[in-house]
């Protein structure tokens, strides 16, 4: 089964936190392998400034600093090459919307080898709307990945502190 | 919440023939937004050659690109990067 997990991090505008989980994400010792859409998969501080051109762009700068989901497949998932391929499909769900960069990290628990963090400015680059975390969005988002992957998939939500382990 | 800088708290009104009205708001509804908020958009960004999102798209080309170019030319990906990045700021 796949999970996912929407870490609710409001931390403001006060806060680093989008430049912290960026760098999070950039962590060459975890990081597998990095890609985005709408948004540069370069540095840190490539993406962060253009995720904050299009939050200024639509004076949203004092919103949710950025949206956490992760994806963690199933034992059945055992290459990075396969990773790739679904965190690609399952990041299609944003493309027409969103700046979303998405990396992949291998951690063998029980039931998972390969998980995928998706980091994505709710800052919608169309009309400057918020990307809303609705138990109904969530389950539309989850019926895809289950579509895309072929795989049972099931979300539930997470503390901004919770771990990566699912 | 939103920040005091972030706040829209200043109203004025405006005149405008019938038909102009209905220009403005068919092309506010095609881009999903609210007559007022899509006047504000217009009025800011006149100057603007590329909307965000016509430069996120244009990011993701980018993205593809280097990555295809990458596995044989790191320095062309990071000259491509660089040539990117003046995207965001013309």
């Amino acid at each position: 089964m796949v999970l996912i997990k929407l870490k609710k991090d409001t931390y403001g505008v006060a806060s680093d936190y989008l430049h912290k989980c960026l760098e999070y994400i950039y962590n060459p010792q975890k990081a597998k392998y990095i890609n985005a859409f709408g948004v540069a998969a370069h540095d840190v501080d490539s993406t962060e400034s253009q995720m904050k051109y299009v939050k200024g762009y639509f004076h949203r700068n004092a919103d949710n600093p950025l949206i956490h989901i992760i994806v963690s497949f199933p034992k059945e998932i055992k290459t990075l090459q396969t990773a790739i391929e679904l965190a690609l499909h399952i990041a299609f769900y944003f493309k027409d919307e969103s700046q979303v960069i998405w990396c992949i990290h291998y951690k063998a628990t029980e039931r998972s080898f390969y998980h995928v963090h998706y980091i994505i400015n709710p800052v919608c680059f169309k009309d400057g709307k918020l990307y809303n975390s609705s138990r109904k969005n969530l389950y539309d988002f989850t019926e895809y990945v289950e579509t895309r992957t072929g795989l049972k998939s099931m979300f539930f939500y997470g503390s901004p502190t919770s771990s990566d382990d699912l | 919440m939103r920040a005091e800088y972030d706040k829209k708290n200043k109203k004025t009104s405006i005149t405008m023939t019938e038909e102009d009205f209905v220009v403005i708001e068919r092309n506010a509804r095609l881009k999903g937004m609210r007559v007022s908020p899509y006047m504000v958009d217009c009025a800011l960004h006149h100057d603007e050659t590329l909307t965000p999102e016509i430069r996120a798209k244009m990011q993701t080309i980018m993205n593809y690109a280097i990555a295809c170019v990458r596995q044989y030319d790191l320095t062309a990906a990071e000259y491509i990067h660089k040539e990117a990045m003046k995207i965001w700021s013309l």
